[in-house]
């Protein structure tokens, strides 16, 4: 330590190469700590729990020749003949809202119709599910019980049945019903259309996984019967990949003019849908990767620079006593004080930078220990980086010091 | 003396060929990261409709709710229901008038001969191929007739005319949509790819446009599935495709063509008598209000640039500067340790200017190497962006500009970083280095 005064000393009259490479250490310090924060909600929003069984599920969307619609015994149908594939454990039927599909219905849920004016609204997505939907998405039931088949309503196009049964997750269960047992309770979509709760599932990632209530779904036991209708299964012992073939030839049947398509995983939807966030954080990584070695760069090269300049000062050291060890400490130290210096300003710039994107974009403010780990990364990278120069430094002859 | 400075920065570089090189990978990769993520920007903050700004609108109207504003956007329905949009177009007060929404539709050649498919569609009133500069291969937009009438005619894109018509000019021939005959009036080319999609910002700014286009009121004769989105907030049961079309479910994309200022002017007054008929029939319960935004308000309205974007050009301007001062000090190291070499030469009648100018020289000799490097590291770059990104794939492409300004922005930021460096070392005391010799 006692090597401080000295360093601090010949920084100081040194003043222009310290002061910059401490200026790039410090933005460093503060662009690595906000970007490992920022990428840090991107992973965090990609790994959550899905509650599905989404590494098994797949999907494909048939529509009826034209003219043509489905009804219950078409669905039967196409629901025997997808059990009948080999790889396929379970089949179902679902009208929107498939989760990740980002295609689906939002509504306004509240245990008030809408004729009351205390009505509370609270958003949550719908799938329009037949009684299978439940366990092929591998949802787990957590109070009260699943749709029966005999309580589907099917309807034909805007003749939406009276009443529903529904299933709900439990974070809107929690939203809407506090401590109350939802069980039997009434549940209005839209203000108009009443749902019956019949039961309780875990949550699950919605059709449209980026929103803010993406956890908050309501399953409805009616399907429309239209020209179009989804599918989706669970595959058991084969990849569902595998079985998208046998899939697309089992629901094309024997009519040419039906269209089978978007047969696809749910593990590719759900890749496409974070396609724009693993994106980010790869070009995060790339670019923080680019800045750690840039100041790599910095630090050999400076450090380089420096030991050349001080050859005979070394030299005068060595002669006087040092040992070779004293001579690589000192540069080393130097280095970790440049360091210190960088981080104390390189976390005041990533104070300022997180609270201009709190302002400005809403993002959550940049807690301080990020700055504390880039800060500690910093310095062992540069350790590092400082290592090689200054263990040459050691190799300088004492004699150097009268020779010139 | 040009050549002569040159020629010593050249003898320097390769005096310290490891420093040199990693000075130059430093503003390299500096410039690269710089290019690619500005590039992105370039591309997503673009108004593919900037020269016609002044004279094209989105039309917002204010439908929504009495109780509670429209959800998103700016607090505005982005969509306008059916029966106000075919006033809008009945009343013929806009010149043109482009209405449209997406739809998915059975394609099938008139033999079945083919594959049938289900295409992203569009429902269009004709004037929606000029307002945003569509071009035909083959045919054109169909009549004026054919728009009220909703006559059976369709455009198609030139790659699903070469997939039922194997690419010859199919204009009259038929193609049937949804089991019905249509007859085919234009082929538009595939290279028409607007992006930012300004006419459809629904889910996403970046789409392919679509393959088949019908007129927009064939949606009076029947229902078809739609694609794009559909928002109400009125409690209204609709138990037919008629009670659908009269509600006030907003499903409508209307633009307008308002080439004057008057014009804009007449259309907003029939807006304004517009609405207050309507209110007179319990329609329009909030404050009148109505907007006419033109494209470059509609991509900022519906936020084209997301926060992602900005994230990134910040990021990227910090590396660009972390890069320089790391050039700095680089240049810095190296031209110090030259002193003696210009003690000498200060000694020997060299002026502090020529000394200057000598090393500015050499930094920007180090400069352009490094803005070489950077642009084929930022070409590199954007290929990666475009495989991480399969929704920018046409369009992340540097354009032109943005190459002779990244050059000539590269060259500049090392010259002016080595003017402190450069400066330092012209401001070298002779004597000090001749003692020393």
């Amino acid at each position: 330590m006692l090597d401080v005064m000295p360093i601090l000393k010949s920084l100081w009259r040194s003043k222009i190469g310290p002061f910059l490479i401490i200026c790039q250490m410090a933005l460093t310090v503060a662009i690595v700590s906000n970007s490992v924060f920022f990428l840090s909600g991107k992973l965090e929003t990609i790994a959550r729990p899905t509650g599905l069984a989404d590494t098994e599920v797949a999907m494909a969307k048939v529509k009826q020749r034209p003219g043509a619609t489905f009804s219950e015994s078409v669905l039967a149908e196409d629901i025997a003949s997808l059990q009948s594939v080999a790889g396929v454990a379970q089949a179902a039927a679902i009208g929107q809202g498939i989760p990740f599909s980002q295609s689906g219905g939002t509504s306004g849920f509240s245990i008030l119709p809408d004729s009351d004016p205390d009505r509370v609204n609270r958003p949550a997505a719908f799938l329009q599910v037949d009684h299978r939907v439940i366990d092929t998405l591998g949802v787990s039931l957590r109070q009260g019980r699943n749709f029966r088949a005999e309580e589907i309503k099917y309807y034909a196009p805007n003749q939406e049945p009276q009443s529903a049964n529904a299933i709900i997750t439990a974070s809107l269960a929690s939203d809407i019903y506090g401590q109350q047992d939802p069980i039997n309770q009434t549940l209005y979509l839209a203000g108009v259309w009443p749902l019956t709760v019949i039961g309780v599932v875990e949550d699950f990632i919605g059709y449209f996984p980026h929103s803010d209530y993406s956890y908050s779904n309501v399953l409805v036991g009616a399907l429309e019967l239209s020209a179009s209708m989804n599918y989706i299964l669970r595959s058991d012992n084969l990849t569902p990949a595998s079985v998208l073939p046998e899939v697309r030839r089992a629901l094309q049947g024997a009519d040419p003019r039906r269209i089978v398509r978007d047969d696809k995983t749910m593990a590719s939807m759900k890749s496409h849908v974070y396609q724009d966030d693993y994106a980010m954080v790869i070009l995060l990584l790339v670019v923080n990767a680019g800045l750690i070695f840039v100041n790599v760069l910095g630090v050999v090269g400076i450090t380089t620079y420096w030991v050349n300049q001080r050859r005979r000062q070394i030299g005068v050291r060595r002669a006087l006593g040092a040992t070779r060890f004293a001579i690589q400490r000192y540069f080393l130290l130097e280095n970790v004080v440049l360091v210190v210096l960088a981080s104390v300003l390189g976390a005041a710039a990533a104070a300022a930078a997180s609270y201009y994107f709190v302002v400005q974009y809403a993002m959550e403010l940049l807690p301080g220990w990020y700055m504390l780990a880039a800060a500690t990364m910093m310095l062992l990278v540069t350790i590092a980086a400082a290592w090689v120069p200054a263990h040459g430094a050691t190799r300088v002859q004492p004699r150097e010091a009268v020779s010139a | 003396m040009w050549r002569y400075y040159i020629h010593l920065a050249w003898i320097s570089v390769k005096k310290t060929p490891v420093l040199s090189m990693l000075m130059v990978l430093a503003i390299g990769m500096g410039i690269a990261a710089c290019l690619t993520t500005l590039t992105l920007f370039n591309v997503v903050s673009s108004n593919p409709l900037a020269h016609k700004n002044e004279t094209t609108f989105a039309v917002q109207l204010d439908t929504w709710a009495s109780d509670e504003d429209y959800w998103g956007a700016n607090g505005v329905p982005v969509q306008t229901t059916f029966q106000d949009a075919k006033a809008i177009y009945e009343a013929g007060v806009a010149e043109q008038v482009a209405l449209s929404s997406r739809v998915g539709l059975t394609v099938e050649d008139s033999s079945y001969a083919k594959t049938p498919e289900v295409s992203d569609s569009r429902l269009v009133t004709r004037d929606f191929f000029r307002l945003f500069d569509i071009p035909f291969i083959y045919g054109s937009a169909w009549s004026t007739e054919a728009d009220t009438n909703a006559e059976r005619q369709t455009v198609i894109s030139e790659s699903l005319n070469n997939r039922f018509f194997d690419g010859v000019n199919s204009v009259g021939q038929s193609l049937l949509l949804e089991g019905e005959s249509f007859t085919v009036a234009g082929v538009v080319s595939d290279s028409w790819l607007m992006t930012p999609s300004v006419y459809d910002l629904n889910m996403g700014a970046f789409k392919w446009p679509s393959h088949v286009y019908i007129p927009f009121f064939s949606v009076e004769q029947r229902a078809y599935s739609n694609w794009g989105n559909m928002e109400g907030w009125k409690s209204e049961s609709n138990r037919s495709h008629q009670d659908f079309l009269a509600s006030e479910v907003v499903w409508v994309q209307a633009w307008v063509e308002l080439a004057t200022p008057e014009q804009k002017s007449e259309f907003e007054q029939y807006l304004v008598n517009y609405i207050q008929e309507q209110k007179q029939r319990g329609r329009f319960q909030r404050p009148l209000k109505y907007l006419l935004n033109t494209p470059e308000q509609w991509l900022a309205i519906n936020d084209v640039v997301t926060r992602d974007n900005y994230v990134l050009v910040y990021l990227s301007v910090g590396f660009m500067l972390v890069c320089l001062v790391n050039a700095i000090v680089l240049l810095l190291a190296k031209f110090l340790r030259k002193s003696p070499e210009a003690g000498l030469r200060r000694a020997l009648g060299a002026t502090r200017m020529s000394l200057f100018v000598q090393h500015l020289v050499e930094a920007s000799v180090i400069g352009v190497l490094g803005s070489m490097l950077g642009l084929v590291l930022a070409w590199l770059g954007l290929m990666g962006v475009r495989v991480l990104y399969s929704n920018y794939e046409n369009v992340a492409v540097m354009g032109i500009y943005t190459f002779v300004g990244a050059v000539v922005f590269a060259v500049m930021a090392t010259v002016i970083s080595g003017a402190l460096p450069a400066w330092q070392v012209a401001r070298t005391q002779p004597a000090r280095y001749l003692k020393a010799q």
